[in-house]
């Protein structure tokens, strides 16, 4: 690929926003973007671009991804970062705000990586034809995955919201 | 009419369902208290899933510390070490130095602590199987992507890549330290070569009188002390240079280029905020001399190593880019987009930070 700078400029924010809440880490979702479009400027052509993007960056963290004991920590440290940096903000939003976040991180992780990925990519734009590609997914059957997936978030979200009130 | 189905809905609601389909949906929902019901749902599932998602936006970096993310399998080891800098020599103290990264022959492998430093930011975890292709073990496999090409070798690829993740976790970090980092505190320790990030921190270049030394304040695990070992030693580039495309490395380059080479350098773009680093984005250029023919042009980038003592170019695949050049024989033509042009020696190939 040889404009890679044309590739950049227009996948760079929505890849790294895929990645960022796929990962809950913008430095490591920088990473993966940037090895990404190493990936993309060794390619002679790329057909499908934004599919084959999003493709490769989600191979790159899919086997970490699976490393339950990562995504712990992330959550664990999510959490301390909230409490150590409640500074700027009036407390109470940045505790709320934080709040959210680690309750969004858990919803998402309870979907099953498919209907993940699937809903992160419909999220930032991608076709069913794209998401397909991308997922290895029959077309078709995009509908039904986006489906379950935001049934299974919305209900995950407000299971814990729900739980969190409860102990509040 | 059976109703419809929730994946249909969804397809539906998200526009994916050509004209047809979209008109037996919207007429059969109209008449069907069920599956209006159902579309109903369906939107608020939509609705709802985006603004829970938008929550994890709000994500700070390097909040998986490095320990961990240097785990990541992006890159075989033995690949990265096929990239390793190409050592060389010349005593070049307070010389210009010009790291030139380009689509590049595998470097020798020699371990050095510049190495070590290297290995540190680029984590890998997963073990490398024999005779793996440069897709790597996280390959993309999407069914309609391009298969890489395999016109060059697999080493050149890896030592591209190898140097480009370098560059790229390097921007990555000067673009994340930019609030805690002046532009002033970085020239003198070293900056870029020393801009460390949670990512991890690129070696720094070193003459014999400069000490490469890690800034970044950021990540809890790259103490500022800790790159002081990677003082590197120049050598002598004893082997012969391949004619072409075989220029990763860095050069020694003169008072003289040094005049042409400073307006491309891009410290202050990496220090400046993001906005404006876009706005220059969208004002470059694409590269214009026909004799640097995107086939064997490749994207420069141009750094200050240390103030005023120092440049350094690299292969970048992202915003930032100074400029393009090729490798003429024993010559590396560069052309910066401001207009300047230069060649550099291959032969003056120094150690690479």
């Amino acid at each position: 690929v040889t404009d890679v700078d044309r590739l950049f400029r227009e996948y760079h924010d929505p890849l790294v926003r895929y990645l960022t809440r796929r990962l809950g880490d913008r430095d490591w979702a920088e990473e993966v973007a940037q090895e990404t479009f190493v990936r993309a400027l060794r390619q002679e052509t790329l057909s499908n671009e934004r599919a084959w993007l999003f493709a490769v960056a989600t191979n790159l963290v899919r086997d970490e991804a699976r490393k339950d004991a990562r995504r712990r920590h992330h959550l664990e440290l999510l959490r301390e970062e909230a409490k150590a940096s409640s500074v700027v903000e009036p407390e109470i939003t940045q505790l709320e705000r934080a709040q959210d976040r680690a309750l969004a991180r858990k919803a998402i992780d309870a979907l099953t990586e498919r209907d993940r990925e699937a809903l992160l990519m419909r999220e930032e734009g991608l076709d069913y034809n794209e998401i397909a590609s991308a997922l290895e997914l029959s077309v078709a059957s995009v509908g039904t995955t986006l489906a379950r997936a935001r049934r299974r978030l919305m209900e995950a979200y407000e299971r814990l919201t729900n739980t969190k009130q409860g102990t509040a | 009419m059976t109703h419809i189905d929730e994946g249909t809905i969804h397809a539906w609601l998200d526009r994916q369902l050509d004209e047809a389909q979209a008109r037996d949906v919207e007429s059969h929902v109209a008449g069907c208290a069920q599956c209006s019901a159902a579309v109903a749902e369906a939107r608020g599932l939509i609705a709802g899933s985006s603004r829970v998602l938008m929550a994890l936006d709000d994500v700070p970096g390097g909040v998986v510390p490095a320990s961990a993310k240097r785990t990541m399998p992006s890159v075989p080891k033995r690949k990265w070490q096929a990239a390793r800098w190409v050592t060389s020599v010349s005593a070049i103290a307070a010389a210009l130095i010009i790291a030139v990264v380009l689509r590049q022959s595998p470097a020798p492998e020699v371990a050095t602590p510049a190495d070590r430093d290297s290995r540190r930011l680029t984590p890998i975890a997963a073990a490398p199987t024999a005779g793996e292709q440069s897709a790597g073990p996280a390959a993309p496999a999407p069914a309609r992507a391009p298969r890489a090409s395999d016109l060059a070798s697999a080493e050149t690829r890896q030592a591209a890549h190898a140097d480009t993740r370098l560059e790229a976790a390097r921007i990555a970090g000067a673009q994340r330290n930019r609030d805690e980092l002046s532009t002033a505190q970085r020239a003198p320790s070293g900056g870029l070569s020393a801009s460390a990030s949670g990512a991890g921190v690129v070696g720094a270049v070193a003459g014999s009188m400069n000490q490469a030394r890690a800034v970044a304040p950021v990540s809890p695990e790259a103490p500022p002390a800790m790159a002081d070992a990677a003082t590197p030693a120049f050598a002598e580039e004893k082997k012969a240079l391949a004619p072409v495309a075989s220029a990763v490395g860095c050069y020694a380059v003169s008072s003289a280029q040094r005049r042409d080479l400073e307006p491309g350098v891009t410290r202050s773009a990496t220090a400046a905020p993001l906005a404006t680093q876009k706005a220059s984005r969208a004002a470059q250029a694409p590269a214009a001399a026909a004799d640097y023919a995107p086939a064997t042009a490749m994207i420069v980038r141009l750094d200050s190593i240390r103030g005023a003592e120092g440049l350094l170019a690299r292969l970048v695949p992202s915003d930032t880019v100074a400029g393009f050049w090729r490798v003429d024989g024993d010559t590396a033509r560069v052309q910066l987009r401001n207009g300047a042009t230069f060649n550099i020696a291959l032969r003056t190939r120094i150690r690479c930070p």
